[in-house]
């Protein structure tokens, strides 16, 4: 499978967990790792789209993240037929703006029609455990799903 | 040498010294390991430990920032890249003769100097700064105790992340430490039995605060403490983010509770003017700048939490602009981070500098070298008699602290120079 990682990041973490996914992807897929700001909004068109997201400040994208998200948002593109699925990054210790970002990124590719694969997940840095080893379950079940929905 | 693990390199590699292992440092490592696998990479650090600020700075109760340091782990696993922990830059090996050995030399050391107020009264006994303030609760290892209760009226000059850091840590109770890595002990020595006001000064208005508006709505989940802000009449809400600011000042004081032992509050537009006392403390006298109004705070003790400077002893060839950036340094030096621009700016702000450091470097690095970068800086420390911490070291200090770990801290920190070494295992081979 064609299999794109997007990460928005703003100290490195989302990066690197972005990076992990991709080294457990590459036996078996054909693997890109993607930068946001480097990206066009026909970067989604991978067979499958994972997104790897932190939130920053008042719950806004990452800094890298915030122009393909503007360019999503007023673009809005039909895509049906586009398959991802979101992996966010957060720090329950700031509970109004906990994950707030991939929660949004998250819910506009839902809303341009895109199929949601798998729940997405979110990691918090206050809770226990790291978040490269969350997101190797979390990947494990979205290429569960993936055979079996989106038609 | 047992803790010298730091892997031998085929000569001819070009080589890249990075002085300072802080936030800074570790991102120009990490972006230059993925730019230039060919490189030596050296991380030369005066503590015996990593992490800087991020160990040192970033408040023992947001251990969620403090996860960044997990990334870095994975950084010293290859060969590529050296710890160098213990060695002080001036007194073990000097900038200069890194410039000899290696063909980068890379500036991270930050910039640790609190900037002081400038008015008459600033030395007497209970003005302190918020640098030492914050190394002293992170169990840095260079401060012996502030000798210093901060008594019941604690005045915080500051508006910054800094300043509303301190106000939560001396507000916060015993309970509210759990999931840190705080020493309460040395809590209790700041904050006697409970420091009844703290008052947080400063010039801007609430919209021109430096605060993050998060900052501010956090202070509103304290238990023993309550929030009240003294609005300056009319104070306009018209720019970008003025509304988040004011609307966390809001949030915070309509969410702390009434009876609470703690009172914050904040004062807006007031200029210090002078600290006032005779042996130790008693008042901050501002000026309230719309009104001229003269106010006394009373204060048991004043902290300046106005951010930071260089240090007055650095060399002249490092110049600077009046805000604090770096306008000109040694050829082959790549300063960066806080060094390079001055003390403003995020984790996301020395990673993105750190990045485009890197960046220049890994373009401006030849194929090869005639330099000897780590193997001469090996014979020179070992002539020298200087005893390093290497990644090993670190590793062995960083388990040793986990190992501590107890239901309500994440890690027991190791707090003096003497005992780090010991346990990174080194003082049988002495040193100085």
């Amino acid at each position: 499978m064609n299999i794109s990682i997007l990460y928005g990041t703003e100290t490195g973490n989302a990066e690197n967990v972005a990076q992990e996914l991709a080294q457990a992807l590459a036996a078996e897929h054909a693997v890109q790792v993607l930068d946001l700001d480097d990206c066009e909004l026909d970067a989604l068109r991978a067979e499958l789209s994972l997104v790897v997201l932190s939130t920053y400040g008042e719950g806004e994208f990452p800094r890298n993240a915030a122009r393909f998200a503007e360019a999503l948002d007023s673009a809005r593109p039909d895509l049906s037929g586009v398959r991802y699925a979101v992996f966010g990054l957060g720090d329950s210790h700031y509970v109004q703006t906990f994950g707030r970002a991939s929660e949004r990124f998250d819910a506009l590719l839902h809303s341009l029609g895109a199929c949601r694969v798998a729940e997405r997940h979110l990691h918090d840095a206050s809770g226990q455990g790291f978040p490269e080893d969350a997101a190797q379950v979390w990947l494990e079940v979205v290429l569960e799903n993936i055979s079996q929905s989106c038609a | 040498m047992s803790t010298r693990e730091n892997m031998p390199v085929a000569d001819g590699q070009p080589s890249i010294a990075i002085v300072g292992a802080g936030a800074s440092g570790l991102f120009a490592a990490q972006f230059l390991k993925r730019l230039r696998q060919d490189a030596q990479i050296d991380l030369i650090e005066q503590l015996p430990v990593p992490l800087g600020l991020i160990r040192y700075g970033v408040a023992p109760d947001h251990q969620g920032t403090k996860q960044v340091a997990r990334q870095f782990e994975r950084l010293w696993g290859s060969a590529g890249i050296s710890f160098y922990g213990n060695v002080r830059i001036g007194a073990d090996v000097s900038v200069d003769e890194l410039l000899e050995l290696y063909d980068a030399v890379v500036l991270a050391t930050g910039l640790d100097q609190s900037r002081q107020l400038g008015i008459p009264g600033e030395s007497l006994q209970g003005v302190l700064d918020s640098g030492a303030m914050t190394r002293w609760i992170n169990s840095h290892p260079d401060l012996d105790s502030p000798a210093h209760c901060l008594g019941d009226n604690v005045v915080i000059v500051g508006n910054g992340n800094v300043a509303i850091d301190l106000a939560r840590l001396i507000a916060k109770t015993p309970l509210e430490f759990t999931g840190s890595d705080i020493d309460l002990e040395r809590h209790r020595t700041l904050t006697g039995a409970r420091v009844r006001r703290i008052e947080l000064v400063g010039r801007g208005s609430p919209e021109s605060a430096s605060f993050d508006p998060a900052m501010v709505r956090e202070l509103g989940t304290l238990k023993d403490a309550r929030v009240v802000v003294e609005w300056p009449p009319g104070s306009p809400v018209d720019e970008e983010h003025a509304q988040t600011r004011t609307a966390s000042l809001v949030d915070a004081s309509a969410r702390t509770p009434a009876d609470a032992s703690t009172v914050i509050s904040f004062r807006f537009r007031m200029r210090p003017l002078e600290v006032a006392g005779t042996a130790a403390v008693e008042a901050l006298v501002c000026e309230n700048i719309d009104t001229g109004a003269v106010v006394h705070l009373p204060a048991t003790s004043v902290i300046k939490a106005i951010g930071f400077i260089p240090s007055p002893e650095e060399p002249a060839v490092y110049a600077r602009d009046g805000s604090g950036a770096l306008t000109a340094s040694p050829p082959r030096t790549w300063p960066v981070g806080w060094f390079r621009g001055g003390a403003r700016g995020t984790l996301a702000d020395s990673r993105a500098d750190a990045k485009r450091v890197a960046e220049g470097i890994a373009g401006a690095l030849g194929t090869s070298s005639d330099r000897q970068g780590r193997k001469g800086l090996d014979t020179l420390l070992k002539c020298r008699g200087v005893c390093y911490v290497d990644h090993a070291g670190w590793d062995r200090i960083r388990t040793f602290e986990e190992g501590r770990a107890t239901a309500d801290r994440v890690r027991v920190k190791v707090a003096t120079r003497h005992e780090m070494l010991e346990v990174a295992a080194m003082t049988e081979e002495g040193g100085k």
